[in-house]
């Protein structure tokens, strides 16, 4: 008898973004919407993806080279199993090490953005290729 | 984000956030802190039950804010914080120097 293979069922979104005029509200509205049709990713998780998606983007807003405007496209992929997340900006950020961002002290007021990413995800990996940044993460759901 | 500031008196005040604490509103509550100790007062009790979402840009203004009020003779503390504020508090470690409090009007009678 063949083998059978269970595929399993996957929702895919993609928005693109222009900032300005759109703006960090943009996002969480977007993610809002994803939630709202995705129950069944239990409220710890989609708090994580979010956060880590909003750092992210932050991040971009704030440290981007582009020169006339941010534009960059967020894809979420959901399953049984995973949230996976990737973002393409065209900010330029070829130098950055994220694997160097450790969480800084108590008292410090900035850098935490990157370390905590970190700590919110499974996986969590950063490109830079042709001035285009491709920053993908992924979080298990928890059972 | 909107900020409801009450004075309580005795150099107490509380502010009540409503949004999304981020890199949009994080300069406000700085400024409202600031304004707050400039008035002489000192003790800031920020309540976060109506904070749906907080990040590091929100993180950094409470840790600004915990810091004027210290160097002005006074303390900044946090109340009521949802899910979502807890889990990036103990992530951060913040919860280490912010020590959680169940109601803001409360946070400096104890």
């Amino acid at each position: 008898m063949p083998k059978r293979h269970l595929v399993a069922e996957m929702a895919i979104y993609r928005q693109g973004f222009s900032i300005p005029p759109d703006d960090i509200s943009k996002v969480h509205e977007f993610l809002a919407a994803i939630w709202d049709e995705n129950v069944h990713v239990p409220s710890r998780d989609q708090s994580s993806i979010e956060t880590a998606i909003i750092e992210l983007t932050t991040n971009i807003i704030l440290y981007s080279e582009a020169t006339s405007g941010i534009t960059c496209q967020i894809v979420i992929e959901i399953d049984n199993e995973n949230v996976h997340a990737a973002i393409t900006d065209n900010g330029d950020l070829a130098d950055l090490e994220i694997d160097e961002h450790i969480m800084p002290d108590e008292f410090a007021e900035s850098g935490r953005g990157i370390p905590l990413v970190r700590a919110l995800v499974d996986e969590f990996s950063y490109e830079n290729r042709d001035g285009e940044n491709t920053w993908k993460i992924s979080r298990k759901i928890q059972a | 984000m909107n900020i409801h500031t009450k004075v309580l008196g005795e150099g107490v005040v509380v502010l009540r956030l409503e949004g999304k604490l981020n890199m949009v509103s994080a300069p406000h509550l700085r400024e409202e802190v600031h304004s707050s100790v400039t008035a002489g007062n000192t003790h800031v009790a920020i309540d976060l039950s109506g904070v749906d979402f907080i990040d590091s840009s929100g993180l950094g203004a409470l840790i600004n804010g915990l810091k004027a009020t210290r160097q002005a003779g006074g303390d900044l503390r946090i109340a009521a914080p949802t899910e979502q504020v807890k889990m990036v508090l103990e992530l951060t470690n913040i919860d280490r120097v912010l020590k959680t409090y169940g109601d803001a009007e409360t946070a400096f009678s104890g």
